[in-house]
């Protein structure tokens, strides 16, 4: 890797919908992908991210650049998080979600899997699988014998209306 | 009765489901056991997710199908086990061999249990929680895990002695009687006891000479007639970790004699070891809390005759006697003869 000291470098990061993106090396490297890349000098033009669509991209380096402002304060940090994924629905969580995968970024994952998460928590079957669509396709019969075999995890949950 | 619940954001289209499979693990990992196995009435594809989430608890409190079944399926799925509070440990368990890290709960670990047991050549973390677990199973199990890196084991008044001569990559080592207190791990090489028990337990490691060990040992001091003998196993267990950086604390006392036998009790400590002054092991820090004060000064024998302290603490509770406690302790202190021995 050839970089100049003294000066930050920038990388160039282009989405699967041939969007380009700059962003300060510092801050980009939070992916390991794209950390690997740079350790492997592969970093030097274009780094091509086929997997992440611009929308996404873009808001992914959001959060790069606002997270690596923030120094090492794991409260800060998770605020910083929290505010970022508040306004977030569900659509962009799933895109974001993969993306962070895609570029492991672990942090990210973690916090846009955990928000994910908490919309389902303590929700009932009939909820949840309004809420994303979800199309039961078990028969009725199926479906009985996999509650009943759960039966314990019914307590305590509102009860819906389909089954 | 029928309710609407309609959502706001609702979607048509099934994103959630089109996720691959460890990313709806990793969801999964969010909620709690019992949120994450209702996911499995959603539909098909959701079935099973939940049996692969990187945190699921084995535990009967939390699992409540057949567990049996369900463990001969997962087992070999996973490199990390937490299983707490069965009647017995499903021997599918001990045929793991890809397991990293068991942590087992509130076991009664019989022989036959262990029959079956494979070479764990991957397991580097091993927790023994409230399990009843004799010696000879212990080194059996130990015997068949040769790359254990954590071994907190937190039991069980039948295990006296622990054997680890074969572990070679020990690391974090912590044996105590207390269940509720957590493991700390920070060293390089940290044992650690915590033992309020009426023993002293006895321990062989491999010798490791590369790292820099910590023991940090916390006991029960024990006065009774027989106060000699504990004080000499304690002498025991020292040496055994005598490459190490050792700390000393007796946290709590039991008085369970007349004090003037046991102030005659401890000096025969002396004689017992007077003639192999020369053995005694270098303590980093000796730390006692609470020791009456009648007897401070024999137990300070007690312990100056196993052992060389290099740094002495007295927990002081601030009340009207410290003062007292603390003169007390000073004249022992500067009264005691300081032989050769003592000098560093």
């Amino acid at each position: 890797m050839a970089a100049e000291t003294g000066t930050p470098t920038t990388l160039t990061l282009k989405s699967n919908d041939d969007e380009l993106f700059s962003v300060a090396e510092s801050a980009a490297i939070l992916s390991v992908t794209i950390r690997n890349m740079v350790e492997d000098g592969c970093a030097g033009g274009v780094i091509p991210l086929d997997n992440v669509d611009g929308k996404t991209l873009a808001s992914v380096i959001t959060y790069m650049n606002g997270i690596s402002a923030i120094p090492a304060d794991e409260e800060k940090k998770k605020s910083y998080r929290d505010k970022f994924l508040s306004d977030k629905d569900f659509e962009t969580l799933a895109d974001m979600v993969l993306a962070a995968n895609y570029l492991n970024m672990s942090c990210l994952m973690d916090a846009v899997s955990a928000k994910i998460a908490q919309v389902m928590e303590k929700k009932s079957v009939g909820w949840v699988r309004r809420k994303f669509g979800i199309e039961n396709d078990y028969t009725p019969e199926e479906e009985a014998a996999v509650k009943e075999e759960h039966k314990w995890t019914f307590e305590g949950v509102e009860t819906d209306d389909d089954n | 009765m029928k309710r609407e619940k309609r959502e706001e954001g609702s979607n048509s289209i099934d994103k959630i489901s089109e996720l691959p499979q460890d990313i709806l693990q990793r969801i999964l990992y969010w909620l709690s056991q019992e949120d994450a196995v209702r996911t499995s009435v959603l539909s098909k594809s959701w079935r099973n997710i939940w049996c692969t989430r990187p945190n699921l608890n084995f535990s009967d409190a939390t699992f409540k199908g057949n567990m049996h079944q369900f463990l001969s399926v997962v087992t070999p799925l996973y490199n990390c086990i937490v299983i707490k509070d069965l009647e017995e440990l499903p021997s599918v368990v001990f045929g793991a061999e890809s397991l990293q890290d068991l942590h087992l709960a509130g076991f009664v670990l019989h022989r036959e249990a262990i029959e079956r047991m494979v070479l764990f050549k991957n397991l580097t973390s091993l927790s023994l929680q409230r399990v009843s677990i004799e010696e000879g199973i212990f080194e059996k199990i130990i015997s068949c895990c040769p790359l254990i890196e954590t071994l907190d084991i937190k039991v069980s008044s039948v295990l006296r002695k622990i054997i680890v001569k074969n572990l070679y990559n020990l690391k974090y080592f912590s044996f105590s009687d207390d269940v509720y207190r957590p493991a700390s791990f920070e060293k390089e090489l940290y044992i650690s006891y915590q033992y309020d028990g009426d023993f002293i337990p006895s321990i062989s490691f491999a010798t490791v000479t590369s790292t820099e060990w910590i023991s940090d040992i916390h006991l029960t001091c024990e006065l009774s007639h027989d106060a000699s003998s504990w004080f000499i196993k304690l002498h025991e267990l020292l040496k055994s970790i005598s490459q190490s950086k050792i700390s000393l604390h007796f946290d709590r006392y039991s008085l369970n004699a007349d004090r003037d036998g046991i102030r005659e009790n401890i000096n025969m400590v002396q004689d017992i070891n007077g003639g192999n002054k020369h053995a005694s092991v270098v303590v980093e820090k000796f730390k006692f809390n609470w020791l009456p004060l009648s007897l401070i000064s024999s137990i300070l024998n007690g312990v100056f005759s196993i052992c060389r302290p290099r740094n002495i603490e007295d927990f002081l509770c601030g009340d009207k006697g410290e003062m007292k406690r603390i003169e007390r302790l000073w004249k022992i202190l500067t009264e005691r003869k300081i032989t050769k021995e003592d000098r560093f």
